[in-house]
């Protein structure tokens, strides 16, 4: 009896053997993967810009010729983290103001080299640098001394502004003024310029 | 030897695809925005006016009476495109020179139907215009046989129209003339009388 009762447990022992050999494979440790994905968000550089879209300046000339000035604002709003770049340029090629027949000449002086206005001209000015440090309207002044550049043609925007970082709402105040004298003939003279900004 | 070609042309495709996509936001174009402003400059009508501010007539009357006239130039300068209108008148209500208690009545002959002086009256005229005719006049001293025609200067508020213009001016003179008749029963002296000449923009 005892031996009947060795031999089985030899024989179970056994069995039990082979059992863990078949299931090793199942219970070896896990093995692992990974995979990576990078996620890119381009955000695009936007720019926007608005001005005042009529700056009006009144005049009652006088022989010796008086100067009237009026200011527009210009604000720019952009997210390119490199700035932006502001330029002013005459609507078209031709920089007088117009009224019928009768017109105003752009001013000679420039962006470079402003002077004050002579005879009957327009121009435009953005203080400090070569222009005049400060400007205040002027209404009939018979003996402005503040500096002025003509508008340039739309074919050679003058860059007014160069920024270096985002901006929002940024403003840039543009002064434009008109001598006249009395030869000028009564009328209203209008013309347009146009404000580019460009992220840079 | 073809399959090789189509695997070269699938590699090549893919890299190209790949710098593309890699290189994409450093050759984006800058944005760019713009904006238009409209200058207007109004430019006032403005009207300037001289006249020569003096006009001196001397006579030497006699019995039957004789005229004597001199000018007055008046220059307008508008740089309005309408032009302007020039008028006179007397610059009170009263028409008559004076000299202290004497006087020289205006003319009655007025500026659409102008006639000769009468004697001891003064008056006015501007060739071509109303009734005065002809093309020229030139300055008369002590005559005794004048037939130029001559206009009553009208009182202040009734001013006669003496131009009408359509558009800028420079200096622009209308010549106004001025005449006296007396005779030898006026009293000598100096009489005197202003007149106001008015310029407006049309």
């Amino acid at each position: 009896m005892i031996k009947i009762t060795t031999q089985r447990f030899y024989a179970w022992a056994g069995v039990a053997g082979v059992s863990l050999l078949a299931l090793s494979p199942a219970i070896a440790s896990a093995a692992t993967s990974t995979a990576n994905t990078t996620i890119n968000a381009a955000i695009a550089s936007t720019i926007s810009i608005t001005s005042s879209g009529t700056v009006n300046v009144a005049l009652t000339p006088t022989a010796g010729g008086v100067v009237s000035s009026a200011s527009d604002t210009v604000s720019v709003s952009t997210n390119n983290t490199t700035g932006y770049n502001l330029t002013l340029a005459d609507g078209d090629t031709n920089t007088n103001l117009a009224s019928g027949g009768n017109t105003i000449a752009a001013h000679a002086g420039t962006y470079a080299a402003p002077t004050a206005l002579t005879g009957n001209g327009w121009g435009y000015a953005v203080a400090g640098g070569n222009f005049t440090a400060s400007y205040t309207a002027e209404s009939n002044s018979g003996a402005s001394t503040t500096k002025w550049a003509g508008v340039p043609s739309s074919a050679s925007p003058q860059s007014l502004k160069t920024t270096a970082t985002t901006a929002a709402a940024d403003t840039t105040t543009v002064w434009y003024g008109v001598r006249a004298t009395s030869a000028q003939a009564a009328g209203t003279y209008t013309d347009t310029v146009t404000y580019t900004a460009t992220t840079n | 030897m073809e399959a090789v070609y189509r695997r070269k042309a699938f590699v090549f495709g893919g890299v190209f695809s790949l710098i593309s996509a890699i290189m994409a936001p450093i050759m984006a174009s800058a944005a760019s925005s713009t904006s238009s402003t409209t200058i207007n400059a109004t430019v006032a009508a403005t009207i300037s006016m001289t006249s020569g501010g003096t006009v001196n007539i001397a006579l030497t009357p006699t019995t039957g009476g004789v005229v004597t006239s001199a000018s007055d130039t008046v220059s307008v300068s508008t740089n309005n495109t309408a032009g302007y209108t020039l008028s006179v008148a007397n610059t009170d209500a009263s028409t008559n020179l004076t000299s202290g208690g004497n006087t020289i009545a205006a003319h009655t002959g007025t500026q659409a139907s102008p006639s000769t002086l009468a004697v001891n009256t003064w008056g006015y005229r501007v060739v071509g215009v109303g009734g005065f005719t002809g093309t020229a006049y030139s300055a008369e001293t002590n005559n005794g046989s004048s037939t130029s025609t001559w206009a009553g200067m009208p009182a202040a508020g009734s001013g006669n129209v003496l131009k009408t213009t359509a558009s800028v001016a420079s200096a622009d003179t209308t010549t106004v003339w001025y005449a006296v008749r007396a005779n030898s029963t006026k009293a000598a002296g100096t009489y005197t009388d202003s007149v106001t000449y008015t310029a407006v923009t049309n």
